[in-house]
């Protein structure tokens, strides 16, 4: 619910109010007195610096992992790089040979195949929620889809590996891993991105013309069909093209269930993505060696597709705005073709909801008879390590690293939203920044795990440790941070802020006082939701600060243990022993509790700050 | 074919809030019925009932008696009563489609095919609000890129290809400028002796130059009604009743 301007809280009134009617005081608020100006002063420049801090780091990124990649280029060079099929990491008498041709495409089938299985059901389930679902029918669904993606990847690869995998087995395929399989499990991960843009983009356009359409007598689904379908398929692409860039960003999912081969991919082949060729050789690779040099080469070029996708997919997005939709409707088969959009649209919601609803009675059925008091606050234990005892230094490990990044990353990313939307908005500057947010929104994680090795782990000579595991995934979560700060900051209407500046007050103040305020819920939910999503990554921590077996971490500087990376070590070594089962439930809770703590929290808040 | 449009004991409730009560009246071919009253009297509602696009709206109910010419349209399916009904609403709401395919929408779903026919029908519909000679024959123009005035005629226009055997209007000139109103009001009056016109405005001008009846409500009731002329004499009880509801 937006806050809207007839809805000034009382608490803003009286600010506004205790501001107009003593003057005698205005001379002691913030701006009125020299001690007062300087305050917002070193506060604005406080914002700026941080905001800048904020830009740098993203940007260092990039430049980070392209001078690792140098070598690349200088002693291998770019084409046998980039168009070479061998990789051969280690000389067996024939030289080494770095060709990520292979990878490359599998990064890129995997992705698309993934992409095209999530856009059939999610199509159909956008439809039904924009235009047949009634209004607590669709809050249930969305509420249902939205939970996938609080559920960290390496649960996606597990519940991939012992099902999918699985079924492709039982269907007669010799070992179940292959790019078929990972394009689903990735399909049903990018379930909730795109079902959720493909809803905002249907509900944009068929408010209104739903209703237009009731007025002539025609039915809803043809109008469904006729207007609100070809309309949303022609706004969606820049949709689609974010969700492929951030499908070849994904990681721990893929690599559990593709095979990881060196081939050229098929759809029954096993092979190889970009982003798991890292993840796995990054340990055995030697520092200041071409073979890591080769790895660093590969992210780089991952992020670089990446980023070129985002890149035109925000200038399709930016030319398509400046268009008027003009498009002709596909009524093709008339009253049929309605027909079969409505039994669409039903059946593609009665999956999305199944695959939810599995998802979470699977794993929590099989790991509920395992879960003990002992079972979270034991160390692991057992000839394969895992198998036996808890799980507790882990739990320990993945708040440090959670709460390491956060107070890395909500800071900057706070300063760089206020910074954006309230000195820089509608400036060049401004829109710079906007831009460096979503794109650095889109880069694979395994990247941001990159310089976080190349930047701290042997840049600063830390080693694996809870600073470099929270750097690399405060890097990951700070433009998610900063870009929903930013909405619920510009959804506080801009009238607050002017009529706080128009009675003399200072920015700063008037921010501190009125805006953030009124934005409040949001904006924690924002950054806990942010930890949340540093909660369920691996990717990153695998070579920086996450180990197999370490005990609570009493500092910054120690490795620690991290609960999904934990978890995929188990399952690395071939296990499936119920404690498996047992710590995906404990991740997916965490997941699940604090993301509805989150929600009552922000609504809460938003309840109390209109009844002051 | 044409028939009178009445309403009888129309009582109408969101939740438990109710919005008319017990309205009647009735209107013809051939004339013009403007609807009256102060914001919130129930005027839209009104319309919504006839229309039966009040149901679209959860927690409402209405309760009494629609009838067009014999044909009780409460005991019709709602699609099938507003395919009887055309409603125009005060915001222009054509589809991002060409304006042929906006005038194609209901014949199409009504299973006429071939570009002939539909270009038939959406020209003549064209005709009758003016609209044909201002696009210069373009049907192919994205009926977004029309000015306000010409997206709400093409609104009207595509209501009458559902051959509508009376049309409704709900404030539809809100949001026009002067001349856009003279031109929808001007198809408005060529229109009125193919079905009856039922016009909701706030514009006393307005009513005064199109309407031939007018109905005045007042906290969901009828206050009056009658001719314009009578309400609109500048001697007899119109003056005391425009006073009465718009005070």
């Amino acid at each position: 619910m937006a806050l809207t301007a007839d809805k000034v809280p009382t608490r803003a009134r009286r600010c506004l109010d205790s501001v107009r009617g003593a003057p005698g005081r205005l001379a002691s608020r913030a701006g009125g007195s020299p001690a007062g100006r300087l305050r917002d002063r070193l506060a604005t420049w406080l914002l700026a610096c941080l905001a800048l801090c904020a830009c740098l780091l993203l940007g260092s990124v990039g430049l980070t992992v392209a001078w690792e990649s140098w070598p690349v280029v200088t002693e291998i060079g770019l084409a046998p790089f980039l168009l070479g099929t061998t990789w051969m990491p280690v000389d067996f008498g024939t030289g080494t040979s770095f060709g990520i041709l292979n990878f490359v495409l599998a990064t890129m089938a995997v992705s698309a195949l993934g992409l095209a299985l999530s856009f059939c059901v999610a199509a159909g389930c956008a439809l039904f929620l924009s235009c047949g679902a009634r209004p607590s029918v669709r809050t249930t669904l969305t509420s249902l889809i939205d939970l996938l993606a609080g559920v960290p990847s390496v649960v996606f690869g597990f519940v991939g590996l012992v099902v999918v995998v699985k079924a492709f087995i039982t269907l007669g395929h010799p070992s179940g891993q292959c790019v078929l399989a990972a394009a689903a499990v990735l399909a049903v991960m990018l379930l909730p991105y795109t079902t959720s843009a493909l809803a905002e983009t249907m509900d944009a356009v068929g408010a209104q013309c739903l209703r237009a359409s009731a007025t002539l007598g025609v039915g809803r689904w043809h109008a469904a069909y006729a207007i609100v379908l070809p309309c949303a398929l022609r706004r969606m692409g820049p949709s689609l093209m974010m969700a492929f860039g951030r499908a070849m960003g994904e990681t721990m999912a893929v690599m559990m269930v593709v095979g990881n081969a060196n081939l050229a991919p098929r759809l029954l082949g096993k092979a190889e993505t970009i982003a798991s060729l890292i993840t796995l050789e990054m340990g055995t690779a030697q520092a200041g060696s071409l073979h890591m040099s080769a790895l660093f080469g590969a992210g780089f070029t991952l992020m670089a597709i990446v980023f070129v996708v985002d890149a035109l997919a925000l200038a399709v997005e930016r030319r398509a705005a400046r268009r008027t939709a003009a498009s002709d409707s596909l009524w093709l088969w008339g009253r049929a073709g309605a027909g079969l959009v409505r039994a669409w649209a039903a059946v593609a919601a009665a999956l999305a909801a199944g695959c939810v609803l599995f998802l979470f009675g699977y794993v929590f059925v099989q790991g509920a008879p395992v879960m003990s008091w002992d079972f979270v606050t034991q160390a692991p234990a057992g000839t394969v390590l895992g198998t036996e005892g808890g799980i507790a230094p882990a739990i320990w490990g993945s708040l440090w690293f959670v709460g390491t990044a956060l107070v890395i990353a909500a800071p900057l990313a706070l300063a760089c939203a206020l910074v954006t939307v309230f000195w820089l908005d509608g400036t060049r500057a401004g829109r710079a920044v906007g831009h460096l947010m979503a794109v650095a929104a889109g880069a694979p994680s395994i990247v941001c795990g990159l310089f976080a090795y190349a930047a701290i782990v042997r840049g600063m000579g830390l080693g694996r440790s809870v600073l470099a595991g929270g750097a690399a995934l405060a890097i990951m979560i700070l433009p998610f941070i900063e870009v929903r700060a930013e909405k619920a900051l510009r959804d506080v209407p801009r009238d607050l802020l002017q009529s706080g500046l128009a009675l003399g007050c200072s920015r700063v103040h008037v921010l501190r006082t009125l805006v953030v305020p009124a934005c409040t819920g949001e904006v924690v939910s924002a950054v806990a939701l942010g930890g949340l999503y540093a909660l369920g990554a691996t990717a990153p921590l695998v070579f920086c600060g996450g180990v197999a077996f370490a005990p609570a971490p009493a500092g910054v500087l120690q490795p620690a243990m991290a609960l999904p990376l934990h978890l995929y070590l188990m399952l690395a070594q071939g296990t499936t022993v119920p404690q498996v089962y047992a710590t995906a439930f404990v991740l997916m809770a965490l997941v699940l509790v604090c993301n509805l703590a989150v929600s009552g929290f922000a609504a809460g808040r938003r309840r109390r700050w209109l009844r002051r | 074919m044409v028939a009178s449009l009445s309403v009888q004991g129309l009582c109408a409730w969101y939740g438990d809030r109710q919005t008319l009560r017990d309205v009647a009246f009735a209107t013809r071919p051939g004339r013009v019925l403007a609807v009256l009253g102060p914001s919130g009297c129930g005027k839209s509602t009104l319309l919504a009932c006839i229309d039966r696009t009040l149901e679209l709206t959860t927690g409402t109910r209405w309760t009494g008696s629609v009838r067009l010419g014999e044909q009780d349209l409460g005991t019709l399916a709602a699609d099938d009563a507003r395919a009887l009904v055309g409603l125009v609403t005060q915001q222009p709401c054509p589809f991002p489609l060409s304006v042929l395919r906006n005038l194609a929408y209901v014949p199409r779903y009504r299973g006429v095919r071939g570009r002939a026919g539909l270009t038939r029908i959406a020209v003549e519909a064209l005709r009758q609000v003016g609209l044909y000679d201002e696009l210069g024959g373009d049907l192919k123009r994205s009926a977004l890129t029309l000015s306000g005035g010409q997206q709400q005629r093409l609104c009207i226009a595509r209501a009458l290809t559902a051959e509508p055997q009376a049309l409704l209007l709900d404030e539809p000139c809100s949001s026009l400028d002067v001349a856009s109103t003279a031109s929808v009001e001007e198809t408005i009056i060529g229109l009125k002796d193919r079905c009856a016109i039922v016009l909701v405005t706030h514009n006393l001008g307005q009513a005064r130059r199109v309407a031939d009846d007018v109905l005045c409500l007042s906290a969901g009731r009828v206050a009056w009604q009658g001719p314009a002329e009578e309400l609109f004499a500048e001697t007899g009880p119109g003056a005391a009743v425009l006073e009465e509801l718009y005070s």
